[in-house]
């Protein structure tokens, strides 16, 4: 299929809806052609079959990050008519909300060198990690119904966090209309999610200590907070198995409604319903209720960074100047209206690896942001870099306001698994001064840094395209891995 | 042969798992998602949960189990490494029923990877020469 792919420019590359049969629209590619060279022809071929669900909206995108995965790649978007289109459970995929929020503080490396190791040991007995991890939070079932409600604003109603912190969340924290009860939201979901609040999980979800390494743009950094030699936080993890178990119960759902509403799927992984029909809003509903808990787990992990801070430096948070910069979510179905070729239209927006990235002027944006754009948050591999990006009015014009969201891997993890140690990936990273702290050292071996793609090239990707542009970029010191 | 993976998916795991009756290529299934996770010899069977499943045919009821055996992985904190499929049965106007007891221990082995779910990607349940083959992609 690649060989099908034109070249539109440096850094964009169209698939025609000709490509093959039953497509609806084309697919547009953004990167290098380095970025091409290394992606599979069967990424590109799963983007071809999101094109061929009813109602999409040209183009179906796959952003440099892109890499072959299940139904859609990871690192797309697909949109969808609000009337004319479905709502895909599966497109969406089982890490519903999962996301990366930015602390930053007003110490620097000098501050943070010394006492580095007891800083990263205070967060990794704080944050508790790994798989199916027994949060410290004991709900109720009312109690947990009001946190699937209001999402990151239980966190701060229950004084973990200020309204500020809301503020500065995609979406103010948490969705109106989220499902709590059975039918939509499953017993078997509330009954995987409630104790797994407030816990980071395993896999590819850490939490890190970085430095702002290199600031690209001095103006935009300076409103979102962020200088050289900083010192901030990034916590990267999601709706845990609470939102895996949505995810499940709609895959099997939409599997009957598929049938139901006589929809032809290449994949069956790309289950769907009508987006107007009852089994399409409860799963968004659904869907709403895993990405209010996604905002209140990275809340209420907030609260404990800070005082993992408190306790180490010995001054109150608010001294520290632990401010949250922003708060994005990269897996996640969306209601918005976009212009598409002059016309306003509503669209069900699916990223699966993709960051919204609006630019300025937005009303969604903060207001001390608006001006500029949205930070973008890029969490590159464990070890590596990360980036600090801001949305632009190329972005609404080009992908739905959307961009990339990680690295994106290059190898699969069982070959991960098989080519590395996790012994030696902590050593390495120990060798270079990083202090790493997990459940297990095997679990590290599938986050390998040489598993995935240069987070660089990624990065300059999108800012070649410029639908997202560098702000500023950060290397971590500390790790914590579940 | 019980079960082997592949590698040609990028971001997550496939298993093929084999079986000469539907309750052999069940259990072998089970074991299959498991092993993505660690090594199934290192743990001790000393504690047993049982696990049901229903599902419209053979297919979905497959994808039900192994989804519920990742529920109760997590609920129960129980890392499972072997399983008795008791009962399969279709029921007039239901679908398919199964009951099984899920075998491991609360003590749980390391982990290489975490498994989030199981996914719908070239799922199938499919009979071959003398048994069944089921095809699996799960998240991880």
């Amino acid at each position: 299929m690649k060989e099908k792919l034109k070249q539109q420019d440096e850094f964009r590359w169209w698939l025609d809806k000709s490509a093959r049969p039953r497509m609806n629209v084309g697919a547009k590619i953004i990167g290098s052609k380095e970025i091409i060279n290394t992606l599979e022809d069967a990424a590109v071929e799963q983007l071809t079959n999101v094109a061929t669900l009813p109602g999409p909206i040209e183009p179906v995108l796959a952003m440099p990050d892109a890499h072959w995965g299940y139904g859609l790649p990871m690192g797309a978007v697909g949109a969808f008519d609000a009337e004319e289109g479905i709502i895909s459970a599966g497109c969406t995929g089982f890490d519903i909300n999962c996301g990366v929020r930015l602390i930053r503080t007003n110490l620097s490396v000098e501050d943070v060198q010394p006492k580095l190791q007891q800083l990263v040991e205070e967060l990794f007995n704080r944050v508790p990690a790994g798989v199916g991890s027994q949060g410290k939070i004991r709900l109720s079932d009312s109690q947990f119904s009001d946190v699937i409600r209001w999402g990151a604003k239980w966190a701060i109603d229950n004084d973990r966090g200020v309204p500020a912190d809301l503020a500065h969340c995609e979406e103010g924290g948490y969705m109106e209309g989220a499902a709590m009860q059975a039918p939509q939201v499953s017993e078997k979901a509330r009954r995987r999610g409630r104790p797994q609040l407030g816990t980071l999980g395993a896999g590819n979800h850490y939490l890190e200590v970085q430095k702002v390494e290199k600031i690209f743009d001095e103006p935009v950094a300076k409103v979102f907070g962020l200088e050289k030699g900083q010192i901030v936080v990034m916590l990267h993890c999601g709706s845990r198995g609470f939102g895996h178990q949505i995810a499940t119960d709609y895959l099997e759902s939409m599997a009957v409604a598929v049938k139901k509403y006589n929809i032809w799927l290449p994949d069956q992984q790309l289950v769907c319903a009508p987006a107007n029909s009852p089994e399409g809003q409860d799963y968004y509903a659904a869907m709403k209720a895993a990405v209010n808990f996604a905002f209140c787990n990275r809340q209420v992990m907030t609260h404990w960074i800070r005082q993992g801070f408190e306790a180490v430096f010995g001054r109150d948070w608010e001294s520290l100047g632990m401010h949250l910069v922003y708060d994005v979510t990269h897996n996640i179905c969306k209601f918005e209206t976009h212009e598409v070729n002059g016309l306003k239209r509503d669209m069900y927006l699916h990223r699966k690896g993709a960051t919204r990235a609006f630019g300025p002027g937005n009303p969604k944006i903060p207001e001390d942001y608006r001006s500029v754009g949205q930070p973008v948050l890029i969490g590159g591999s464990m070890g590596t870099a990360s980036y600090v990006l801001v949305g632009t009015e190329q972005a609404m014009k080009e992908t739905f306001g959307s961009t990339c969201h990680g690295a994106g891997r290059a190898m699969s993890r069982k070959a991960a698994i098989r080519k590395y140690h996790g012994r030696d990936i902590k050593n390495a990273l120990e060798a270079k001064g990083k202090v790493v702290r997990s459940m297990g050292t095997k679990i590290l071996a599938e986050e390998a840094p040489n598993a995935y793609k240069d987070v660089h090239v990624v990065v300059d990707s999108v800012h070649g395209a410029d639908i997202s542009r560098k702000v500023a970029s950060q290397i971590p010191l500390g790790v914590v891995k579940g | 042969m019980e079960y082997e993976y592949s590698d040609e998916i990028t971001s997550d795991q496939l298993f093929h798992a084999y079986g000469t009756t539907l309750p052999e290529v069940f259990r072998n299934a089970g074991k299959a998602l498991f092993g993505v996770m660690s090594d199934l010899e290192e743990v001790k069977l000393e504690h047993e949960i049982e696990v049901k499943a229903e599902g419209i045919d053979e297919q979905h009821l497959l994808y039900d189990w192994l989804s519920n055996l990742l529920l109760e992985f997590e609920v129960e904190g129980v890392f499972f490494a072997d399983f008795s499929i008791n009962l399969i049965e279709e029921r007039p106007g239901e679908g398919f029923h199964l009951v099984s007891i899920a075998k491991g221990n609360k003590k749980i082995p390391e982990l290489r990877t975490h498994v989030k779910g199981v996914t719908l990607h070239r799922f199938s349940l499919e009979r071959i020469n003398n048994g069944y083959r089921a095809t699996v992609v799960v998240d991880v």
